[in-house]
């Protein structure tokens, strides 16, 4: 019943903090220094063209009403409006690039996970050995290189130089395998920042969970050490770990768009660059607008999870 | 074993702090350390390393190693103004949401909270879309996504220490809201605040270069890594090193500051020392 009403407490957090972003969505285009349908237009357009897409912008309108109009559409259809670019709706353009977007973020943070543990482990059961020693330097060196020179370096030494995987990533020309195999390259880039993350807080938090008297009792009462390790000690310690990967799930969003630019993805981050440069205002909103809906309804599955998993804060 | 471990520690904090000097020095004798004028196209294009030119030469016919040791100016320029800033906006409404407490502090850790519910990329990319991409454009845009982060450090800190003894003590003896605030709160809440400005200046490096990288930050001719990196992706066929030595230097960089703000939060904090 308590977890019920968390996760309801939680959601409804989540509701309000949508109308938020959307607000500051909303906001950001008085940030375009001028008019933004001339800039998008260019000085040179035809005064019609322009009045007509300030009118399909609401820009001639006075300020609530703008904002009555823009959240309405957004909130009852989904609609922010259509792309300068082809006159596309906006949200259609980005449901098309977003399952590479997806892909990439659910595969990178499965491989994230996987290297993490299994790091963090290793380093935890050895410690202060050569094992732990290097999974240290993975650690720092892997928090410190940016995805997208991680995503060149993987390119000349796999694609390049072993031809192992195509220089390029995914796209609509070739199979779903073909895709699927140009989609580890990228995946494994962007794993590496959040695997290191994930394998130091694993690591730290085993060895404390170690120290705890529940794991002596395991190991007095003669449980063989994989017990004590899997069973016993590893089950809690991964309840901050949970934690650690959903707050790096935004870095991780963020990781997409350099890959995809990198790796020539047609995702949702490529889509949104596209957008800057061709001054695709509406684009560019609806693009941060379903990056944000990504990033918060994780957090949001993160947290219940959180207090699934711990009976602790469960009973608080 | 605890002395074996500090040095291990203390040794990666001097580390990171002789690369930051490294690379400081680097910014401030640009003039005399770059053998080239790193703008100028005097050579032949996608030359290879060689005694005359070190790093070798980009697509333009430019000094690569040149253009190396002049975007150290612009990496540490963008982190140390765009963190100053995000601090100067940060540290108030993190003092006022922590001390004032009640509604203000409400409305306030809602407010941080909605930033911080943009991941950092997204949020300067929506920022310089919209303010068309420049240099400072991109340190505005870093600035208004890292002082969320300021914000919320100095709130939590401010909630913990205004409850201690020393704080009440100064209260009862009636003293104002802003001088208790100003004189005892802050002070005392600087220990993790310090860590988090000296790994946020490292993440502002790696914004920064992300932000180049995709043509959204400083525009050429300027020597700048990300956009060193960007061009060096361009011809990886044909010239490899061009990407090699920016990758490198952006990686020192950010490793640098962090290797700095984890030895400092060791040093400040021995409680919150890693096992």
């Amino acid at each position: 019943m308590a977890l019920l009403s968390y996760v309801i407490k939680r959601v409804g957090l989540g509701v309000l903090t949508i109308f938020g972003v959307l607000t500051i969505i909303f906001i950001s285009i008085r940030l375009v220094p001028g008019d933004p349908a001339v800039i998008a237009l260019g000085d040179l357009a035809n005064p019609d063209d322009i009045a007509r897409l300030r009118h399909a912008w609401g820009l001639d309108l006075p300020i609530h009403e703008q904002y009555i109009k823009f959240m309405s559409q957004v909130l009852l259809h989904g609609d922010f409006g259509l792309s300068i670019k082809n006159n596309q709706p906006t949200m259609m353009r980005v449901l098309n690039r977003l399952p590479y977007t997806i892909t990439l973020a659910v595969l990178g943070t499965a491989i994230a996970i996987l290297i993490g543990l299994l790091l963090g482990v290793l380093a935890a059961l050895k410690r202060n050995s050569v094992i732990d020693i290097l999974v240290m330097v993975f650690v720092v060196l892997g928090f410190s290189i940016p995805v997208f020179y991680l995503g060149l370096v993987f390119i000349q030494f796999f694609s390049i130089q072993l031809k192992w995987f195509p220089v390029l990533g995914p796209n609509p020309n070739y199979s779903f395998m073909e895709n699927l195999r140009r989609m580890i390259l990228p995946s494994i880039a962007i794993a590496i920042g959040i695997g290191a993350v994930t394998a130091r807080m694993t690591r730290s938090s085993l060895l404390e969970v170690l120290n705890m008297d529940y794991i002596l009792t395991a190991r007095a009462k003669g449980a063989p050490e994989y017990r004590v390790v899997f069973k016993h000690a590893l089950r809690n310690a991964l309840i901050p770990v949970v934690t650690i990967v959903g707050l790096n799930f935004g870095a991780l969003l963020g990781g997409t768009v350099l890959i995809e630019y990198v790796f020539g993805i047609p995702g949702l981050g490529s889509l949104l660059v596209e957008a800057v440069f061709e001054r695709d205002y509406p684009q560019i909103q609806a693009s941060v607008f379903v990056f944000s809906l990504l990033f918060i309804s994780v957090n949001i599955v993160v947290d219940i999870l959180y207090h699934f998993l711990d009976p602790r804060i469960r009973l608080e | 074993m605890k002395i074996w471990e500090m040095m291990i520690e203390s040794k990666l904090f001097a580390i990171g702090l002789l690369i930051l000097i490294a690379i400081t020095l680097m910014a401030i004798f640009a003039d005399y350390i770059a053998p080239y004028d790193p703008i100028a196209q005097d050579f032949k294009p996608k030359l290879p390393p060689s005694p005359k030119h070190w790093l070798g030469t980009d697509e333009l016919g430019r000094d690569v190693f040149s253009r190396l040791v002049y975007g150290s100016r612009i990496t540490l320029y963008v982190a140390f103004v765009s963190v100053s800033i995000a601090c100067l906006l940060g540290i108030p409404i993190g003092l006022i949401a922590g001390y004032y407490g009640g509604k203000v502090d409400k409305v306030l850790n809602f407010l941080i909270d909605l930033m911080l519910s943009f991941p950092a990329i997204i949020l300067t990319i929506l920022i310089t879309g919209m303010l068309g991409p420049s240099l400072t454009n991109a340190m505005i845009a870093i600035s208004i996504a890292f002082a969320p982060r300021i914000a919320r450090i100095v709130r939590g800190q401010v909630l913990s220490v205004k409850e201690e003894d020393y704080v009440v003590a100064v209260k009862a003896m009636g003293a104002g809201g802003f001088y208790t605030m100003t004189k005892h709160v802050f002070p005392n809440s600087m220990a993790p605040l310090l860590v988090q400005v000296t790994l946020s200046l490292g993440t502002a490096v790696l914004v920064e270069s992300a932000l180049a990288f995709l043509g959204l930050s400083a525009q050429p001719p300027t020597p700048s890594w990300g956009d060193m990196l960007n061009r060096g992706r361009r011809y990886i066929y044909s010239a490899p090193w061009m990407l090699t030595a920016p990758g490198i230097m952006i990686t020192l960089a950010v490793l640098a500051f962090n290797l700095i703000g984890d030895g400092l939060r060791d040093l400040l904090d021995p409680r919150l020392r890693r096992l």
